[in-house]
């Protein structure tokens, strides 16, 4: 137990080496493109004021010190600062990441709880209209990109209903306090991105699931439950249901980040307050703080993500239990 | 003695692909996607920037063989448009004139382009007398008149050779990498594994999304395909590299591959005789079912305005025109990309499996 | 003679695939009569696990059945099995309840997650109205008739802490926790080392004395036969060619079928020895090695004369598979030495580099256990058996050719079948390509890995033949890994016993049979099931011996 939470270091690590080399690679860095900037609008800086805003960044320092303050100052929780919305990135990051973990875990919980039973139906009736209707229904599930979804579901919003989606909240309630009227209104719009970014892990659940418990179906152990005579649908449950599932608790690891990639380009075309929109905005402005500690931060979503799977197979499953 | 036992396991595997309906047709659908890529020059009416003014957003056309009037014409032909403006919500419309009628011709005249940028033409497959002022935009045009099927077909050859090479280069990676660590063992394995472990827990797109950021905007159309390639690539190789591991490490201990070491085999003849031709198929198949991840990665990353950018034409960028709801009720036609994204990711899917099922040896049809 | 518990009639089965409807049993009949046992014997395809599967009602939707299964159980009425619709209660309450079943593989046949005692009491839970409690003290009582000490500590256990012979008596309880009057068991101890074989065959027995039901056993062995059945019913090709009791059908057989069986039994004759001088060949001093800390090997010595044959023989987890290994540098050995006395002279096998090794190669060749996974599926019988050639740069294309046909005669294929895939043969044929390819370079040592415990016996029989004629003609060497002592008291010189990866007592055969020093090798001894109904099985209590189960 200890050891996995320990395991967990160097690969943030890694990952923050990783992001801490990317959000370097543009050329430049925020002093100059501030400089950019200002010169656009015929500004120019002293060397002095130049040196002393590098100083102020640490840009006059070699990378590894660099890399050290900056990772220093996230682990103790400061992100600094974000040049495009002017503000502390502490403050921009925290109110949206909790709507991001919001529609992402909604969204898995939203692919289990379809895609499983369905995954179960077609598994015992294989080969029957339903699985082949289950499947094809999943395989364009699978092959429509998201934001694709996402438009198609707002255009025919709008055409058949005259709706506009977009947001997690109504205007009204956009700046309001907590309330259980707003909270009412968050529901109400949470499950168009939730069933968006959940249809693409529907179709690999689906198929994951079937493939899974057929497999399981073929094994000895149902026989002999079968000839214990156990009734059908308690056999099914009881035996090979339930170890068929405990794959799936392992793969909320590999859903993760797909669902946090899904969940980042959905935000942009929903217009969510989530940290997609925040990221893709940063990027293209290049505002590299801000891209960087959010990258990291979802880095440790998924890592946590995957520990706790980790712990949760292992209560379900004694076989790894007793390792 | 079947006739079964005469064949190759070759043969067997392609008997049972053959048998696989589904992904024959697939199969077929890809072929034909990937010759009009080929062929995009030749088979798109216009040029991929060549600006219609008489018709921006004009909706698809709709090709006809009877007119207005219900009367029979052999060579099939489109109306012209008519713009019209209603006065109280000055929205624009289009709407059929039935009096201009432009028929349809085969090897029509149109703007001269370079096939593969070599040979000079100006014949495309079909089109209509653009000299005479006619005009066909059969899947309509986009807000500077821009022809979309001709943008579609330009957009196919980006997007799908993006599949292609991008799978590519992530086969080079994972097999060398995962072949190396399954083969030698030891640190060299460790390291990999580690490695695929890290990478695989960093959510995908928002890195994909900070490396094509990097991109700098300076770099040629040319350049910037292949970056954006090898960024989907380097992340793409994982799970490729930890099968390709899995494979090896089994396949050392099989008993046929001891057996061959057992007589004296080297290592080089025991990996390219009997190691690779045993996984050949599975890659493949993992290659195959590999290609839509890249697609659509490609097509996220445009779609968001950092993959891809004008003036390269890619069915992502195509997309990008329709970020909108309200885009997209004026001019529904702009996501004609996306039908051709899930026409092309399904396909590969059902290959993919067939593929998959064929290659498995002594399946149903060997023996009972 | 009072009414059968269950007749079978003119019950025909037949397999839906897609390359047409294949038969697997033809008009089979035959009663099971009460309180005995009556075996199903046969051999790979014979039809009898199929038997036992419509019986308990468990073929699979491709199946399409025709004929009459009738229970008769005593006091109540008659049920046609055959005729009860797929969702019929009542076939619910025959599956455990009258009728129930043991499979042949332990190791899968418990569900991996639920604990052992649930999965017990879960068999009475779903036949009677009792309480949980009940029927988990029902649970803990049939586990100690199974022989299962520490009872209340071990029903709280997961199937992966158990052994192999451990969780064939759980399944063995589940079976008969509901006192069925028939319980079929399908080859139950196959998968199990022959002494946990002997000790399931014997509770089989003592507890069907004791609860006066039925058994059908269903298995290949006619060893086996012989100490557990009263009557037998033998199968061949889907049809039921004999039946009787077993003295009668083992001691007088009428079917030619059964004769061939019969004379299929490695049995207890030994041959004569051979008339070779001796010359040493290979010596082996001191030989360890560990796998992750743990000595699978240890220490261990032996001479092998030319000429002989050594049987190696142990249980499963024995070290014998990795001891041969080493000897063929598969596996690089931690320590010890491996002296051979090649055509050049003595070499020391370890130490050697793979360059140096390669002469040697042709001289020390090996036989596999698996007839379908070593042959390289991709490859013709020709590149199969032209490889080794190729490697050692022997002769041009015409020769190799000409070589590998002479060398499919030898091993009594048509030489004309060289350009077929390995897809196309049976088990035994492709064990005769995997001789081919280990004579084909002329060794003079062959390392037999279990080469024919995959095989029917009868195929079996065909193989161990074979290999004695081609030892008698090219003088060659074997060294024989086994677990069946019977092959090894009829094919072996000498044999060694090994034992938790050390060698504990090594002889001539005849010697080691015949008076046994060491207790695990009496062990052995003492479980062989031989097809003699006189002779019955009284193995040595493992426990008392102070042997741990591997």
């Amino acid at each position: 137990m200890l050891r996995r939470l320990l395991g967990m270091i160097p690969t943030l690590a890694v990952i923050s080496v990783l992001v801490f080399i990317v959000i370097q690679l543009p050329e430049g860095d925020i002093v100059t493109s501030t400089l950019d900037r200002l010169s656009a609008t015929g500004v120019e800086m002293s060397d002095d004021r130049i040196r002393n805003l590098r100083a102020q960044y640490n840009l006059d320092q070699p990378l590894p010190v660099q890399y050290l303050s900056w990772i220093g100052n996230f682990i103790t929780g400061d992100m600094g600062f974000s040049y495009l919305y002017a503000r502390p990135v502490n403050e921009l990051v925290w109110e949206r990441l909790g709507y991001t973990l919001l529609v992402t875990v909604g969204a898995l919980l939203f692919t289990w709880l379809l895609a499983l039973p369905i995954g179960i139906y077609s598994a015992v009736r294989q080969y029957s209209v339903a699985d082949y209707a289950f499947t094809t229904a999943g395989l364009i599930g699978l092959a429509t990109p998201n934001f694709l979804i996402a438009l198609i579901l707002m255009y025919l919003g709008y055409t058949w209903f005259g709706l506009s989606f977009g947001g997690l909240f109504s205007p009204e309630f956009l700046n309001a306090p907590w309330s259980w009227a707003r909270f009412v209104d968050l529901l109400a719009h949470l499950w168009i991105p939730v069933i968006v970014i959940g249809t693409s892990g529907m179709a690999v659940t689906m198929r994951l699931m079937r493939a899974n418990l057929l497999d399981e179906l073929r094994k000895p152990y149902v026989t002999t439950a079968r000839a214990k005579g156990v009734p059908p649908l308690k056999l099914l449950l009881k035996y090979p249901v339930r170890i068929a599932i405990n794959p799936f608790i392992s793969t909320i690891g590999l859903l993760l980040p797909a669902l946090i990639s899904g969940e980042a380009i959905v935000g942009v075309v929903l217009n969510l307050p989530t940290t997609g929109p925040l990221l893709v905005q940063s990027l293209i402005t290049q505002d590299m703080y801000l891209a960087g500690s959010l990258i990291m931060l979802l880095s440790v979503l998924t890592v946590t993500g995957m520990l706790l799977s980790d712990l949760l197979l292992a209560w379900v499953d004694p076989r790894i239990r007793y390792e | 003695m079947s006739e079964l036992d005469q064949l190759s396991p070759g043969r067997l595997a392609w008997m049972r692909f053959r048998r696989h309906r589904l992904a024959m047709i697939a199969g077929g659908v890809l072929v034909f996607l990937y010759l009009l890529a080929l062929l995009c020059e030749f088979i798109s009416p216009y040029a991929p920037e060549q600006r219609n003014a008489r018709a921006i957003n004009a909706p698809p056309m709709d090709i006809r063989f009877f007119d207005a009037d219900g009367r029979f014409h052999p060579r099939p032909f489109v109306y012209g448009l008519n713009l019209t403006i209603d006065p109280d919500t000055w929205m624009r419309e289009y709407r059929d004139d039935t009096s201009t009628r432009f028929e349809l011709r085969l090897f029509a005249e149109g703007e001269p382009y370079r096939m593969w940028g070599i040979f000079p033409a100006d014949r495309h497959l079909f089109g209509v007398d653009q000299t005479g002022g006619e005009y066909f935009h059969w899947f309509g045009t986009d807000s500077l008149g821009r022809d979309m099927f001709t943008r579609i077909l330009y957009g196919a050859r980006v997007s799908l050779s993006i599949g292609i090479v991008g799978v590519g280069l992530t086969l080079f990676l994972g097999v060398l990498l995962g072949g190396f660590a399954g083969y030698l063992g030891g640190i060299a394995d460790n390291v990999v594994q580690r490695t695929t472990e890290v990478l695989q827990s960093i959510p995908t797109l928002p890195l994909w999304m900070a490396l094509s950021a990097a991109l700098p905007a300076a770099w040629s159309p040319i350049t910037t395909y292949f970056g954006v390639t090898i960024i989907l690539s380097l992340f793409g190789w994982t799970t490729l590299a930890r099968q390709v591991r899995g494979r090896f490490l089994a396949m050392r201990e099989e008993d046929f591959v001891v057996a061959a070491r057992l007589v004296g085999a080297n290592d080089t003849r025991i990996v390219f005789r009997h190691m690779l031709p045993g996984f050949t198929s599975h890659i493949i198949t993992t290659a195959t079912l590999a290609v839509p991840a890249m697609i659509l990665g490609e097509t996220a990353l445009s779609f968001l305005g950092i993959g891809l950018r004008a003036p390269v034409v890619s069915w992502g960028v195509l997309l990008q025109q329709a970020q909108n709801y309200q885009v997209i009720v004026l001019t529904p036609w702009l996501l004609l990309p996306g039908a051709f994204i899930v026409v092309t990711v399904i396909a590969f899917n059902l290959l993919g499996d067939g593929l998959r099922d064929a290659a498995d040896p002594y399946s149903n049809l060997g023996r009972p | 003679m009072s009414e059968p518990l269950l007749t079978v009639k003119d019950l025909v089965v037949d397999f839906r695939t897609e390359l047409g409807d294949v038969r697997a049993l033809d008009k089979v009949s035959f009663d099971v009569p009460r309180d005995c046992i009556t075996a199903v014997v046969g051999e790979s395809g014979s039809g009898k696990t199929v038997t036992g599967n419509s019986i308990m009602r468990l073929l699979p939707e491709s199946a399409h059945v025709t004929g009459e299964i009738v229970l008769h159980p005593r006091g109540e009425e008659p049920i046609s099995i055959s005729s009860l619709a797929e969702r019929d209660p009542r076939l619910r309450s025959l599956r455990g309840g009258l009728v129930s079943m043991v499979f042949q593989e332990p190791m899968t046949a418990l569900s991996p997650v639920h604990r052992i005692g649930d999965q017990v009491a879960e068999a009475v839970l779903c036949h009677r109205p009792v309480s949980r409690e009940a029927a988990w003290n029902e649970a803990a009582a049939m586990l100690e008739q199974v022989g299962l000490t520490d009872i209340d500590k071990r029903m709280r256990m997961y199937p992966f802490e158990f052994s192999g012979g451990m969780r064939q008596r759980v399944i063995i309880a589940i079976a008969l926790i509901c006192h069925p009057q028939l319980l079929i068991c399908d080859e139950p101890t196959t998968a199990l080392d022959v002494t946990i074989q002997a000790e399931i065959l014997v509770l089989i027995r003592s507890l069907q004395r004791k609860l006066n039901n039925s058994v059908l056993f269903i298995t290949h062995d006619l060893g086996v036969v012989a100490q557990i059945a009263d009557r037998v019913v033998v199968m061949y090709d889907g049809q039921v060619v004999e039946t009787g009791s077993v003295r009668q059908v083992l001691k007088n057989p009428q079917h030619s079928y059964t004769r061939h069986l019969l004379a299929s039994m490695p049995d207890a004759v030994t041959d004569p020895g051979s008339d070779f001088p001796v010359n040493r060949l290979l010596s082996v001093e001191n030989l360890s090695k560990s796998f992750a800390g743990q000595e699978v090997v240890r220490s261990v010595s032996f001479d092998v004369d030319e000429s002989t044959t050594l049987g190696i023989v142990g249980e499963s987890g024995s070290g014998k598979t990795t001891l041969v290994r080493s000897i063929l540098r598969a596996i690089d050995p931690d320590s010890g030495a491996v002296r051979y006395n090649s055509r050049d002279g003595w070499r020391e096998l370890d130490g050697l580099t793979p360059r140096q090794l390669l002469p040697l190669r042709r001289e020390i060749q090996m036989i596999f256990q698996d007839p379908f996974a070593s042959l390289n599926p991709r490859m013709t019988v020709q590149a199969i058996l032209e490889e080794p050639l190729i490697i050692h740069d022997l002769g041009d294309r015409a020769w190799r050719k000409q070589r590998v046909a002479e060398m499919l005669q030898k091993v009594q294929l048509d030489p004309g079948v060289a350009s077929r895939f390995p897809h196309a043969f049976s088990g035994g044929q492709r064990q005769r390509i995997g001789i081919a390819r280990a004579l084909i370079l002329e060794p003079r040592l062959v390392v037999c890995d279990e080469s024919v415990s995959a095989l029917d016996v009868s195929v079996q029989a065909q193989i161990l033949d074979l290999l004695a004629d081609l030892q008698a003609e090219l003088g060659l060497t074997y060294l024989f890994v086994a677990h069946d002592l019977r092959v090894v008291r009829d094919f072996c010189d000498h044999v060694l016993v090994m034992y938790a990866g050390s060698v504990v007592e090594q002889g001539p055969v005849e010697e080691i049979f015949a008076n046994p020093k060491h207790d695990y090798t009496r062990l052995l001894l003492s479980a062989i099931p031989l097809p003699d109904p006189d002779e019955k099985l009284e193995p040595l209590n493992r426990a008392e011996l102070n042997l741990a189960e591997l």
